[in-house]
Order: structure tokens, then sequence, then C-alpha cells
């Protein structure tokens, strides 16, 4: 898995990294690399230091400072010897290298009319480890079928960060499109504003997200939802991070068409999910079929699903659940 | 007899003579002819390659491939080296591997060191900023390489001619002195 990422780093740190014990390379999360400053990995949702013989301490003195001349190395491979060919990934502010993984960069940014328009003097990284874990979404997908004809539902996952949203969402991705429930393999498009859930590079996905998906990489949510509809005729759109006015319209003229969106959003539960108003407005008015709480913990993943007529039914009734938290979103 | 064969011997050692002054006149004489060309083709391919990086945004191993074609060797190799270091080591950067490329190729080529600092002050940006900036690196090169062909062009054609007569006069000169 740390294959990829061993290959772009420059050999000191390479060094380093293999030297790591197999306990923490099998956990690994983060390898931040500062210029001059104290290497840092997190793993199993702790950080450490490294020092130059692999070993984790947390004194940050101790710790391998890694050079100017490795920064500059590591960049050259992080954009294969082309800077000038990443203006977009450096707007954004990260690049997806082959295998999935995105490094965040940070430094000096070059400003045009008050707008990013790039990064220069890049001094941090950070080279985040991405995961694919095959079979994650087996619990949730058979729940995910059901209304009168007992098919798919549109979806509303939500959860705190770092919870394994986009991880749960690649994998429900690529169930859905090989069929492995029922044997129905579904015309499926993703749109990846961030390159995170097939992790294209030039175009071809890094991870298996089945074979009948298409991606539309480094879209607009909203532009690339309306642009599928029309190009690929998919039957499952899947989209991350949703929130925006935008987003709700074209979550809404993916419903007119017939198509099942299958979406993430940043809340803690549903009652905060409940108090952004285009959300709300979305469940209000049955956009989304079940929304699915999640969880992580040491097992694996963990979801509460809750349906939107159930919910809507229970509030209401006792009109007080959600209408406090209406009132402090809008 | 013996006059005889002397007289040809030293006949045959003039003509010796002559022929080597006249190569050594038309090497120094290609030497000049080469060096506008080489230098003619390397501004070509630096144009193929602010092409590659500015419009098509071609990552720069594949860049330096593609402006190496139309090039002769040894020039060439210049381009086509330097892509394969970067591929293969990886544990070079761009400007150690095109600076390697460079001392490694140069005394094959009839090019000089000022051509030389040119590419070398290129190589320590080249891939490493925007494409705009790119553009403006790649151009200086070109312009800096221009007049240093303009001046070659002009010493091919004052020297290139004197060197060829040169050698053989030089050679006579001395057969005569010899005789």
């Amino acid at each position: 898995m740390l294959d990829h990422i061993i290959h772009i780093l420059p050999y000191e740190l390479k060094t380093i990294v293999n030297q790591l014990s197999q306990h923490i390379k099998n956990s690994l999360e983060e390898i931040r690399i500062r210029e001059n400053r104290p290497l840092e990995i997190s793993h199993h949702g702790s950080f450490h230091y490294v020092t130059e013989k692999g070993k984790t301490v947390l004194d940050s003195r101790q710790a391998y400072h890694p050079t100017q001349e490795q920064c500059r190395k590591l960049l050259e491979r992080i954009t294969n010897y082309s800077l000038y060919a990443m203006e977009e990934e450096l707007r954004r502010g990260y690049i997806t290298i082959a295998g999935g993984h995105r490094i965040g960069i940070a430094g000096r940014t070059i400003l045009e009319g008050g707008h990013v328009r790039g990064i220069r003097d890049i001094g941090g990284f950070n080279i985040r480890i991405a995961r694919e874990v095959l079979g994650a979404s087996k619990q949730l997908l058979p729940k995910l079928f059901g209304g009168p004809s007992d098919s798919l539902q549109s979806t509303l996952i939500i959860s705190p960060p770092q919870q394994g949203k986009t991880t749960l969402l690649r994998d429900l991705t690529r169930a859905l499109s090989y069929g492995d429930y029922r044997k129905h393999a579904m015309k499926v498009a993703i749109v990846d504003e961030r390159s995170e859930i097939a992790a294209c590079v030039r175009g071809i996905p890094s991870f298996d997200v089945g074979p009948r998906t298409d991606v539309m990489d480094a879209c607009p949510k909203a532009e690339g939802m309306m642009m599928l509809l029309r190009s690929m005729s998919p039957e499952v759109i899947i989209v991350d991070e949703i929130g925006r006015v935008e987003d709700a319209v074209a979550i809404r003229e993916a419903a007119h068409c017939g198509v099942k969106v299958i979406a993430t959003a940043h809340a803690y539960n549903i009652q905060e999910a409940f108090g952004r108003s285009e959300i709300r407005t979305l469940l209000q008015e049955r956009a989304f079929g079940s929304v699915v709480e999640l969880k992580r913990n040491e097992q694996g993943f963990m979801h509460r699903i809750i349906s939107v007529d159930r919910m809507l039914e229970q509030n209401r009734q006792n009109h007080g659940f959600f209408s406090l938290t209406k009132k402090a979103g809008s | 007899m013996i006059v005889q064969t002397s007289v040809m011997l030293k006949l045959f050692g003039a003509v010796l003579i002559i022929l080597a002054g006249t190569a050594i006149g038309f090497v120094q004489a290609a030497s000049y002819v080469n060096r506008s060309k080489q230098l003619r083709l390397l501004i070509y391919s630096l144009q193929r390659l602010e092409t590659e990086i500015n419009y098509g945004q071609t990552f720069l191993p594949t860049a330096l491939i593609k402006s190496s074609e139309g090039m002769e060797q040894p020039l060439s190799k210049i381009f086509t080296e330097t892509a394969q270091l970067l591929e293969d080591s990886k544990e070079l950067s761009m400007q150690e591997a095109w600076q390697q490329t460079i001392e490694n190729v140069w005394g094959h080529t009839a090019l000089r060191q000022r051509e030389k600092d040119v590419l070398l002050r290129m190589g320590t940006v080249l891939g490493m900023s925007d494409a705009e900036d790119q553009q403006k690196h790649l151009q200086l090169a070109q312009l800096q390489l221009k007049s240093e062909e303009e001046q070659a062009v002009m010493e091919q054609q004052r020297y290139a001619n004197m060197w060829r007569s040169l050698g053989t006069l030089g050679a006579i000169l001395i057969v005569i002195l010899m005789v």
C-alpha cells in the first residue's frame, strides 16, 4: 500500500519510512514533511515525530529534520518534474498521486485579482495515505434498497471528518457498479470534485470503482452532476460533501430525471445536518429517501439508518425536536 | 638510381605533409560549420520544448524526448539522456540530471562554454515554476543562443574558408622550407 509513497520520497526519507515498524506502517495515516522542521507521522489517530533511525518519539528535538534539497526533490517527484502542468492542483492545494494518495502542500501563494493562482516556495507537505477498504459497505448496501418498488433509495451519508465517509462511499460505488448486491450492476457516475473518491491520475481512476462507473474528475459538484445527467445517463450519481445552493439544485434535477443520488455531508449527527438550510430543504422535499449516520470504531464502520419519511413525521408530531436546531440554523 | 629513390621519397613526404595540412584545415573549418548548425538545431528544440511545456502541458521527461526528435546525435542526447536519468534513477534532481548529462555530452559537440552556461542556467529552473515563467526562461535561453548563433555564422564565414586555404598553404610553406 505504501509502495507509491516510498517511490516518490527522496532517498533519506525513503530509508526512514522503510525503518518504521510494520505495525505503524500498516496503520499509517499521514506523513508530514516540513522543511527544516521535525518529520511527523500520524497513525491510529495519534501523532509522533520520527528519528533518523525510524524510531517514533514525542520529543521534536530528536526528530529528523528534512532538508531544503529533500523537499525540492520531493516536490519534483510529486509533480513529475513538471510544476507547470499542475497549476490546477496547486490552486486547490493538493496533488493526487498514483495509488490515490493525496499530498497537501503549503507555501507562499501567488495571487491574481484577489484569487489564489498557485503556490510557490513550497515548504510543507502532508502525505495522506489513502486506503481502499473492500467490502466496507457490505452491511449497509442491502439497507439502502427499499420503497414501494424495492429499488435503491437516494441516500445522504452524514458523519464527522476522518470517520471513513469517503472510503464507504467508494466501496458503495464499487459494489453498485459490480452488482455485488442482487446481481444488478448499475450505471454509476461519480462527481469527484476533490479527486478523493476515485483518485484519478490523468483521468484514470486509481481505485477500483467498478466496471460501469464514469468519473467526472476535479469538477465542481453541481456542474458535474448536470453534465453527467446529460452525457452519461447514469442510474446513480455519487457525490461527496454537498451543502451549497447549487448542489441542491442539481440534486433536485437528478431526482426529476429519476436518477438516484448518494451524497455525503459533514455533520456530527442528523440534528446538526438538519440545521444546515440547504440540507434541510432537500430532506423536507424528500430528495433523499434515507439518511445514514456514520461512526467509526475499532471494529469498523457503525451506521444508523434513518428513514426521511419517518423522521419528518416524528418532527411534525413532537415539533420541538428539530425545530430548535431549525431556529439555530436559520 | 639511389638519387631517384631519394627524390621519390621526398616527393612522397611532401605530398603527405600537404595532405595532412589540408585535413587539419578542413577539420578546423568543419568545427565552425558544425557549431553554427548545432546552435541552430538547439534553438529549434528549445522552441519545441517551450511549446510542449506552455501549450501541451506535457510532463517534462516526455517533453524532453519529444523536443529531441529531429535533432542529431550527440546533441539530442542532452535531452534523451536527461529524460532517461529522471525516469530511471529517481535519486537525482532535475538540475543534477541535466548537469550530469551536459557534462557527459559536451565534449562530443562543437559547442563552447558560453552555450553551456546558458543551458546550465536554464536547467536550474526547468520544470519547477508555472508555465508563464517557464516560457520566459526558455525564451531567454533561445535569445542568448541566437546571439551566439549569429556570431557563429559570422565566424564561420570569416574563418571556415580561411582555415581551408590556410591548411593547404601552411603545409606548402613547410614543404618549401624543408626542401
